[in-house]
């Protein structure tokens, strides 16, 4: 029997371990994380497999709820669990080979608390529970960005702590309305009040949740966190926080603004932010020196792409802006782990630097030409059939203005992503050579096979996402799940 | 100025809009749904006398657990955050005969309330997180009237994973015996006793050790310099 909670318990139980053997046997913690992490994942896949057929729901302390709290596992919080700890696992082996920060055992322990505080807000079904796991994931990532303690990791690490307690004081508040209004906690249970919630209540309320999780999902105007951010931390950091730590804030957004809270405002506010977080910030990467920096501008303007096709809200929409959220996460997290390589070999930052790297060194070249490929859309490659299901879906709703600005927007990225790969083949004979360490290039490996048997392929994946997007479509089923049985 | 007027404003939106919103949550009046159940079911469920504690140690158990971790994780970030770095302070003046001497008589008083407080958590106010903090005040007294004196970073370490861990057990237990996580598998006993309650002391003696090493420890990297 799988049970949820087992993610949980096993991430405490490692972190915890860490704890007790670090100060006698130093080291372990890399080994320690990957195990555990590797556990979480195997759970989360069984998890995942098996709420396709019946949703899995575990209750704690031996009561039903609201009166405890418990765990949902649907398909769309499956997908994100799967996309979340896939990654997850990935960034642990990357790390097997390539050096952890110091002080590496608090650093590990760091990684796994991060990991299941996501976890944590993919599965709870309870609104504080998941106010709780919400600051878990954002204390461990403050201190994951920080640790390197250079000037911009302290800048990126103190930006980011500001603004996301900002964020989850204002979600608090509106934890606070809600149970005044409503006496209970649970998710479901909130839902199927809303009628009798003052509309007035409701709403801002709603605006606080929005903003709250506008900071963790990098939306503009609330993202000046992240370019620095993404810049000041270790190279697996930034890949954890475009695969991990903004999937969990988008999951959050999503599953409150559709399920908990479902105001007709909420297509709009998506839309807009969404759609003019991409523009901004895909204009932004354009004139980045550095490649970290670059890497970071598009992965918020993915962010805010994604949004945008969520607010549009029909199933074929949802579908789409899933499949493009895991793509974001696939390509991103591969293109931070290859910059991660080449940092610590050669110790460049400047895109100017990268000039004949790809031609010196076919493997790098290559994956880096499979993940950014993959995050244009080219076609034959996963990206081309989430970015074609995006503008159908988008012209089918007659939103031709959304749809134009969605191309203007690709079309900058494009320019600089080629630009880019220009570089990287540019005839250059001083170029370095690099010693790829196999086990560190594995994790990228293995996403550059994903991208290609998925974009060959991708009926393998796309039933997922249908489930997915229904169930997160259908709000009154899953009030039914929790509380109707 | 743009930007402060901006800044201002948006400060004032959310001061009115919350203004405008709180009057339609009637506070003090007859408690609903969730808290009417704790409130006239709480003890006969659960066997504790104090129903704060029943509901924060089981009904809300799983949010207990992760405050620990966020406490925990606090302190490791810390440690994490001061690592490699040694601020260099003052020449250390040793405490006056009167603190040292007053210390070494209060130390063992404070340690004893503290662990009073986190094993009464069921039928008095305060526990684990309250008891433990009691206890880490005791060794901040101990760190100011002896400047030399230190508590092995092993010690720390080694009670708060263990209280951790078996934390964790305790909640598996429950998930073995009664197919729910943090559920109490422990009889009840009769309300208002000591040995009552199930898990609910346990639990608060393992947060209460916790608790109590995890702010030492803090006290301990802070004060911690130049070598």
């Amino acid at each position: 029997m799988v049970n949820p909670i087992l993610i949980i318990a096993i991430s405490l139980f490692g972190a915890f371990f860490i704890a007790l053997i670090s100060p006698f046997v130093k080291r372990t913690g890399k080994i320690i994380a990957f195990l555990t992490i590797g556990f979480d994942l195997y759970i989360g896949a069984s998890l995942a497999l098996k709420s396709l057929r019946t949703p899995v729901i575990a209750y704690t302390a031996g009561f039903k709820p609201p009166f405890s709290i418990n765990l949902v596992v649907e398909p769309f919080s499956a997908v994100f669990l799967l996309i979340v700890l896939t990654i997850g696992f990935l960034i642990s082996l990357y790390y097997l080979a390539h050096p952890g920060e110091e002080p590496e055992d608090k650093f590990f322990t760091l990684l796994i608390l991060n990991l299941m505080g996501a976890s944590g807000i993919i599965m709870t079904g309870d609104l504080f529970n998941l106010f709780v796991f919400f600051e878990i994931t954002a204390i461990s990532s403050y201190a994951l960005v920080s640790i390197r303690k250079q000037k911009a990791s302290l800048e990126g690490g103190i930006k980011y702590l500001i603004i996301s307690s900002i964020g989850s004081s204002l979600f608090l508040v509106a934890i606070a309305l809600l149970y005044g209004q409503t006496g209970t906690l649970n998710i479901a249970d909130i839902a199927a009040k809303l009628p009798f919630i003052n509309k007035s209540v409701a709403l801002v309320a709603f605006l606080l949740i929005l903003v709250a999780f506008f900071v963790e999902s990098e939306i503009f105007p609330f993202n000046g966190w992240a370019p620095d951010a993404y810049q000041g931390a270790g190279e697996g950091i930034s890949a954890l926080l475009a695969g991990v730590i903004s999937k969990a804030g988008l999951y959050a957004l999503i599953r409150l603004t559709f399920t908990l809270l479902d105001l007709p405002l909420r297509s709009k506010l998506l839309i807009v932010f969404g759609i003019m977080t991409f523009l901004i910030a895909e204009l932004s990467a354009l004139k980045q020196k550095r490649v970290k920096r670059m890497l970071a501008y598009s992965s918020i303007g993915q962010m805010g792409l994604v949004v945008a096709i969520f607010g549009i809200g029909t199933i074929p929409a949802l579908k789409a802006a899933i499949f493009q959220g895991v793509n974001h996460a696939v390509s991103k997290v591969a293109l931070f782990l290859l910059v991660g390589m080449v940092i610590k070999n050669l110790g460049i930052y400047k895109l100017d630097d990268y000039k004949g790297l790809g031609r010196k060194n076919p493997l790098l070249g290559l994956l880096f030409s499979l993940a950014i490929l993959n995050l244009l859309g080219f076609p034959l490659f996963a990206g081309f059939w989430s970015k074609l299901s995006i503008l159908l879906s988008t012209g089918k709703q007659g939103l031709y203005l959304l749809l134009s600005l969605i191309l203007t927007g690709a079309i900058v990225e494009v320019y600089y992503y080629v630009r880019f790969m220009k570089i990287l083949y540019e005839r250059n004979e001083e170029a370095s050579h690099l010693e790829i360490h196999l086990l560190e290039a594995m994790p990228i490996i293995a996403m550059a096979a994903f991208i290609i048997i998925i974009g060959v392929n991708p009926g393998l994946i796309t039933p997922l996402f249908e489930k997915a997007s229904e169930a997160i479509f259908m709000k009154f089923s899953y009030i039914n799940l929790v509380i109707g049985g | 100025m743009i930007k402060k007027v901006l800044i201002i404003l948006l400060f004032v939106l959310l001061g009115l809009s919350l203004y405008s919103v709180v009057k339609y949550n009637t506070f003090g009046e007859d408690k609903t749904v969730v808290a009417r159940h704790y409130i006239d079911y709480g003890m006969k469920e659960t066997g504790s006398q104090n129903i704060v504690t029943a509901v924060v140690v089981l009904y809300r158990g799983f949010d207990t657990l992760g405050e620990v971790t966020v406490l925990f994780l606090a302190a490791t970030a810390l440690g994490a955050l001061l690592h490699g770095l040694r601020f260099k302070s003052k020449e250390k003046e040793p405490s006056s005969l009167i603190v040292s001497t007053a210390a070494r008589y209060i130390f063992p008083l404070i340690i004893l309330f503290g662990t009073y407080v986190f094993v009464h958590g069921h039928l008095t106010p305060g526990g684990g997180f309250p008891g433990g903090v009691i206890i880490a005040s005791a060794f901040l007294l101990l760190f100011l009237a002896y400047t030399q004196k230190e508590v092995s970073e092993k010690t720390l370490s080694l009670t708060e994973g263990t209280a951790g861990i078996l934390y964790v057990i305790t909640g598996l237990l429950g998930l073995v015996m009664l197919n729910s996580f943090l559920a109490n598998f422990l009889p009840k006993g009769i309300p208002g006793k000591l040995l009552s309650a199930g898990i609910i002391p346990l639990i608060y003696i393992l947060i209460g050790f916790k608790v109590g090493a995890e702010m030492t420890g803090v006290l301990r990297n802070l004060k911690e310099e130049e070598k």
